[in-house]
């Protein structure tokens, strides 16, 4: 990659000498050319400044940056477990109901029998790896395809969910500092931004910058990563060379109960409620669209939870940027659901763009 | 429009021979019946009346939203009215609002030969075959939760719920004496057009209309699930931070904007929160100071009239049992919060029956 690039840099320098804002453009399209998520990154430093004339500058607010960056890290969790089974060509619908069953579990083990939410946190999130195992095996074992076995596996987990307490919402028990550490904002605006009442405004979106990285570096580094990218880009051909293709997808299942079960968790902990109607559908399409506008592909092969984050952080603001700029409810819709449209539109030209310089 | 609502319901439940012709005369027969049995000395107290039989009638509830918290206490109703009548009941419908589902569960029950049928009428016209074809069976149906226009050809029997934009109009009529006059104020709605929050909505701004003290609005569409809500909500709260008030459509986007009052202390500030429904963190914010009030349209109440109802209307061949019932008489404040934050099996959050 990089010995295409620098040959370029030198031509292009060669005719652009003395014309600095062509250097600085071209400097900047090399290196777009370099990354996948150049494309969702620009849809959304076009949508943030969008929003910030919009606002009279509100926009960048700490107080509304931390709602749009909560709502950011929620949705982002979602998304990249969404990346993670999308790049071996599958995909789950299932995580709404984990994301409203693990921290349920969490509240009632915590009303009931007195476990500490950090312990009842962690059963969860453990509980979460456990669907997206049973996910996993229904799909890869019995030949089902993942949209219909999670689809079930929404309704059976969504059941349960509702019939465990009546459909009753919970009111969450506050013990600090679990909250403040996984979701509770402490923040108030004659805070230090810099104090620790600062970081807690924006907790949730620390934790999913935390798992992104982490997830980033298993798909460049490891094998793990390399093998979920072979089995979804050419699944017959990876297990020809030896990689154990349905182990791979039952893991990224696992990835993704996981990673539903984390984010319903920090959901929990940050409005102190445990809601069984909190994982609607409707998190789960735009958590897929966040991927998809980040750069993943429906297809299987490629994918990235960098790009996933921020189509996360497009669909948030498009969510609050909208309410901001006084959008009425009975059109919000319509420009919600035509400016996600948009976006993948500019994602996808800037992406083209992309992929032509890099040939 | 109440009593709209009942004259027409009066009028669409007598049919053709005059019902309430049939009803007036039961009643002089009875008060001449009486008065024999008086004169005659063989008047019996009424706790030596051995009651009314239990009969093994099922009724099928079609209900819009069959998993929402709100129907736990519905739920709750029915299972004790059956209890006390002998009879069965099967809760059904649609999971997310889809009209379609809740027909189709409707001509199940039909085909089923159901002994009486509940159902919240979300659609002004889709119910009416389904209806008249369950009535033509000799099924008795009655509404529940959301009602048909006035003035609906539907044959339903009577309604059993809150008169959803007479509650919006009302509960808007107690909030405006409560905001500054020429304020400016928000209207939330979880998902705009659905059929049980937005005529309340519509209550709210007509109300505002006819208020004549200035206030303007905007409406947010929330979001369909809380989280979404409370952020809306409070992208809402920061771009607008004059706002005199928040006020919900449903429990959720209720309990959202009261999340964010009490994040933000809005009521030290003058502002006013107020809404629908009984989440319990709703009740907790009004015993706070920061939610001023909620409606309570006595969800258990819509399970329990049903059934007694549709049993009356079974055992008395027709003559007894279906009447209109308004079920949102209570506003929910700091003076009364405290009857409603227990555990009681009347508001859903037991299942323990009262001794």
């Amino acid at each position: 990659m990089k010995t295409q690039a620098v040959p370029r840099i030198g031509q292009r320098d060669d005719i652009g000498r003395g014309g600095g804002v062509s250097r600085q453009i071209e400097r900047l399209l090399v290196l777009m050319s370099r990354y996948r998520e150049a494309s969702i990154a620009v849809v959304a430093i076009v949508m943030v400044i969008y929003f910030q004339i919009g606002s009279d500058g509100g926009f960048l607010s700490s107080q509304f940056m931390s709602v749009v960056l909560r709502d950011t890290g929620r949705l982002g969790l979602i998304a990249i477990a969404e990346v993670m089974l999308m790049i071996t060509g599958e995909i789950d619908i299932s995580v709404s109901g984990t994301f409203s069953l693990a921290p349920y579990m969490m509240v009632l083990m915590s009303i009931t029998w007195g476990l500490p939410l950090a312990v009842g946190g962690a059963i969860g999130v453990v509980l979460g790896i456990l669907i997206g195992f049973v996910n996993g095996i229904i799909t890869v074992r019995l030949r089902v395809p993942s949209l219909i076995t999670t689809v079930g596996t929404l309704f059976f987990v969504q059941g349960i969910v509702v019939s465990i307490y009546n459909s009753q919402p919970i009111i969450a028990p506050i013990e600090e500092p679990f909250n403040a550490i996984f979701g509770e904002s402490l923040y108030d605006p004659s805070d230090s931004f810099w104090s620790w009442h600062g970081v807690t405004a924006f907790t949730p979106f620390l934790w999913t910058v935390l798992v992104v990285a982490a997830l980033a570096l298993v798909l460049k580094k490891t094998t793990f990563g390399l093998h979920t990218i072979a089995t979804g880009s050419n699944i017959v051909g990876a297990r020809e060379i030896g990689v154990r293709t349905d182990r791979i997808k039952v893991c990224n299942f696992m990835i993704a109960g996981g990673c539903a079960a984390f984010a319903g968790v920090i959901n929990t902990a940050q409005f102190a409620s445990a809601d069984p109607q909190a994982g609607s559908p409707f998190l789960t399409l735009q958590a897929i669209a966040a991927a998809v506008i980040g750069g993943t592909s429906l297809l299987g092969g490629s994918g990235t939870v960098i790009g996933a984050l921020i189509g996360a952080f497009v669909v948030a603001s498009l969510n609050n940027g909208l309410v901001m700029l006084g959008a009425q409810a009975t059109v919000s819709d319509i420009y919600l659901g035509a400016a996600i449209v948009a976006a993948m539109i500019l994602s996808v030209q800037v992406d083209r763009l992309r992929v032509r310089r890099r040939r | 429009m109440t009593k709209d609502l009942r004259g027409d319901a009066n009028a669409r439940a007598g049919g053709g021979l005059g019902r309430r012709d049939a009803l007036t005369r039961a009643a002089m027969f009875g008060v001449g019946a009486a008065t024999l049995a008086g004169s005659i000395g063989a008047a019996r107290a009424a706790s030596e009346s051995s009651g009314l039989p239990k009969k093994p009638y099922k009724f099928h509830f079609v209900c819009h939203v069959t998993l929402d918290q709100f129907f736990t206490p519905t739920i709750y109703g029915a299972q004790d009215a059956c209890a006390a009548f002998g009879c069965s009941y099967q809760w059904t419908g649609s999971q997310k609002n889809v009209v379609s589902e809740m027909v189709s569960a409707m001509q199940t029950a039909i085909a089923e030969k159901s002994d009486g049928i509940a159902v919240c009428l979300v659609d002004p016209k889709a119910f009416d075959a389904a209806t008249a074809m369950a009535m033509a069976a000799g099924i008795p149906v009655i509404a529940f939760n959301a009602d048909v226009p006035v003035g609906s050809p539907n044959k339903r029997l009577s309604y059993i719920g809150q008169p959803l934009y007479q509650s919006g109009y009302n509960s808007a009529l107690k909030f405006l004496k409560l905001v500054p006059k020429g304020s400016h104020i928000m209207l939330a709605i979880g998902v705009p057009g659905s059929l049980n929050t937005q005529p309340r909505l519509d209550g709210y701004i007509q109300a505002i209309k006819d208020g004549g003290n200035q206030v303007t609005y905007d409406v947010v569409n929330a979001g369909p699930d809380p989280a979404t809500e409370i952020s809306r909500v409070e992208s809402y709260y920061l771009s607008h931070k004059n706002v005199a008030g928040m006020f919900g459509t449903g429990g959720s986007d209720t309990y959202a904007c009261g999340f964010v009052a009490n994040k933000y202390d809005l009521a030290k500030k003058g502002g006013i929160v107020a809404g629908f429904d009984l989440f319990p963190q709703t009740l907790d914010l009004i015993k706070a100071g920061v939610v001023a009030f909620t409606t309570d349209q006595q969800a258990y109440l819509q399970g329990f009239l049903p059934v007694q109802q549709l049993y009356l209307y079974k055992i008395s061949g027709g003559l007894v049992g279906p009447a209109n019932s308004d079920t949102s008489q209570a506003y929910v404040t700091k003076d009364n919060v405290d009857a409603y934050v227990g555990k009681t099996r009347f508001e859903g959050r037991s299942d323990v029956e009262p001794s």
